[in-house]
């Protein structure tokens, strides 16, 4: 952190500083993790408190207003995951700037339906898709069907399903601090790694297959790292207004149900959470609504895959 | 609290006067010290306590008073942001507004997002319920009124109540800790604005939400040269803020604090929600009330009841509650 001497504060006059000196506070961090009782009827080191206290306002956000809230809530946008009946489930599709994830036994269309939303909203929403694949289970070939449908053919492409590829971004990741880089350069478009432009839709398939290894044992490292996973894909979602889809395995709980792996502090983090389960007879997925933040759950819907 | 200490020969000259009740209740005015102003919780003979927050059930069970600290703890699911929702709408309505009584208390609600999940989607539906619930039996008790006037008065009873609504997001502990400075800098710039109504709510959801973060930071202190705070540290400094904001007008806290280790199953069945505590003692010290929710069960049928029962009061019975959705309506039901 920066000494406070060097941020320009225009109220920072020599007594102020003899104080903070004495104090032993040298930068924003000091100043915020010390209690000062001393020195309070000082109108100077007063206006140097409100000064300070307006610039940390502005670096860490503003109080927002009820209705300011709503008016930006009912402007904000959503992204069509390709499927009718799943967008009427979830009251419009993927929310900008929530967490949505998936979970399910595997071979349960997880995948599918991240390449399927990925497809839709490059082709559909022409939008930037960033698809961090932690389980080397993307597919192109399967992706530019599911844009063209039957009426693909691997001679001809037409121009605008070939601009629709280029706007979806691959990032393979084998294990958490790979993924941890990956994450932070996309929340900061300014780092060298080549960001994508109007990036709407980050999709992270599948993450319990990098955290889950690091979990239990006796140390609570992993713990610290899954919450630092957490942190930053609230950060991207929340702060760069980007809906983040995320998958994640289950894992049998005691009355032999299937309940979402990564644990009980995981459950804090996405604002919407569906449990896929696949039907391999006639080919059809139910998903089912367990966790919304405004919506009531348990609500399900059923659709089928195109094969192609 | 601080301790005060007292001399053998002030207890004496205390004990030996004679003197009236008049006497002695301005004796006890004029000593009355900071410490006592915060504690809300009531004493017999503290004539002056705060008036008892009108609050929706089941939180309505013990009487909570500004000043007083309430934690909601409970798993995923159990309708703990629910809670803080219901509040919030009791706080920031109005009394009464063109001859239609609400039954708030038209004051200011500041809430902290630590978690970042915080839907006002909710929050307004939740309002506008409750508003139309009372502008329908304005309407069926004076048959003159028009339908039309009504929705407007509605519109504008939602969006006064939402200006007295604040939220913040944070994403660190240091960040949280920021902004309760700037805020006790700043008091008098929100009650400005709000023509002297001051902040009789402070809710705070997911109170534990950066614990795995700020234990990685203690555990990092050891190598790095920098002062790095832990979590017992941001805690006491966290606490010290809210004191401090205290200060200068007492307000209720409500505070969610979600599990971080799964409940365990058998001992569900058993009398008492016992749920394992991770929160450092100065957190711990500084709640006044404790109150545990249980989701309901996985496989029920029908209703879905929630499970609410009191630590701190303890006690044995246990509330029952569901959340109800009838289109555009949310009713808070007791179902106990």
């Amino acid at each position: 952190m920066a000494p406070l001497r060097t941020l320009g504060f225009a109220s920072l006059t020599p007594r102020v500083l003899e104080f903070l000196e004495r104090n032993k506070i040298v930068t924003v961090g000091d100043f915020v993790s010390q209690e000062l009782d001393s020195g309070v009827e000082d109108p100077e080191i007063q206006k140097f408190k409100s000064e300070l206290a307006t610039f940390l306002e502005e670096c860490h956000g503003k109080w927002e207003n009820g209705d300011e809230m709503l008016q930006k809530n009912l402007q904000a946008g959503s992204l069509s995951t390709g499927f009718e009946s799943l967008d009427s489930l979830l009251k419009g599709g993927l929310k900008d700037g929530t967490i949505t994830e998936l979970v399910g036994p595997s071979s349960s269309g997880k995948t599918q339906l991240c390449m399927h939303s990925a497809a839709c909203v490059a082709y559909h929403h022409k939008f930037s898709v960033a698809y961090v694949d932690a389980s080397s289970s993307f597919s192109a070939e399967r992706v530019l069907q599911m844009m063209c449908g039957r009426r693909c053919s691997s001679i001809a492409i037409e121009d605008d399903v070939k601009e629709a590829m280029r706007r979806i971004f691959c990032f393979k990741v084998y294990d958490v601090h790979g993924l941890l880089e990956v994450l932070h350069s996309l929340y900061d478009p300014a780092s060298s790694f080549p960001g994508p432009v109007h990036l709407r839709l980050v999709i992270v398939d599948c993450l319990a297959s990098v955290l889950s290894p690091i979990l239990g044992g006796n140390n609570a490292q992993g713990h610290t790292l899954m919450m630092s996973v957490a942190q930053i894909l609230k950060s991207i979602a929340i702060n760069r207004n980007i809906c983040v889809l995320i998958t994640n395995n289950t894992v049998a709980a005691e009355d032999e149900e299937l309940k979402p792996a990564l644990g009980e502090s995981w459950k804090s983090v996405p604002h919407v959470r569906l449990m896929l389960a696949k039907d391999h007879d006639n080919n059809s997925c139910t998903v089912t609504l367990l966790k919304h933040t405004s919506l009531a759950c348990d609500a399900e819907v059923t659709f089928c895959f195109d094969r192609g | 609290m601080e301790s005060v200490t007292v001399t053998p020969d002030q207890v004496r000259g205390w004990c030996a006067t004679d003197e009236t009740a008049v006497d002695a209740f301005q004796g006890w005015a004029s000593k009355r010290s900071e410490s006592r102003r915060e504690c809300g919780i009531g004493r017999a003979g503290d004539l002056r306590r705060p008036p008892v927050v009108s609050i929706a059930p089941p939180l309505d069970r013990a009487a909570l008073r500004p000043g007083h600290v309430l934690e909601i703890a409970g798993p995923s699911g159990s309708g703990k942001t629910e809670l803080l929702i219901q509040a919030a709408v009791s706080c920031v309505l109005p009394a009464s507004f063109n001859g239609v009584s609400y039954g708030g208390s038209e004051a200011v609600v500041l809430m902290f997002d630590l978690d970042g999940r915080f839907d006002i989607a909710r929050l307004t539906s939740v309002l506008k319920a409750r508003i139309n619930g009372k502008l329908f039996y304005q309407f069926l008790r004076e048959q003159t009124s028009n339908s039309i006037c009504l929705e407007e008065q509605g519109e504008e009873v939602l969006r006064a109540s939402l200006r007295r609504f604040y939220c913040l997001r944070c994403f660190k502990s240091f960040e949280f800790l920021a902004s309760l400075k700037s805020l006790h800098i700043q008091s008098s710039r929100i009650s400005q604005e709000h023509h002297g109504k001051a902040v009789q709510l402070v809710l705070i959801d997911g109170i534990g939400s950066f614990y795995w973060l700020d234990w990685m930071s203690s555990c990092a202190a050891a190598y790095t040269s920098r002062r790095t705070l832990g979590v017992q540290r941001f805690s006491e400094l966290i606490v010290q803020e809210l004191r401090n904001l205290r200060n200068t007008k007492l307000f209720l806290v409500l505070a969610t604090k979600a599990l971080l280790y799964a409940p365990p199953k058998r001992k569900a069945i058993a009398s008492r929600i016992q749920y394992r505590e991770y929160m450092p003692a100065a957190w711990q010290r500084f709640v006044t009330h404790r109150l545990f929710l249980q989701p309901p069960p996985q496989a029920a049928s029908g209703a879905r009841v929630f499970t609410a029962q009191w630590d701190k009061p303890s006690l044995v019975e246990k509330d029952e509650f569901f959340i109800h959705n009838v289109s555009e309506l949310a009713l808070f039901v007791m179902a106990n």
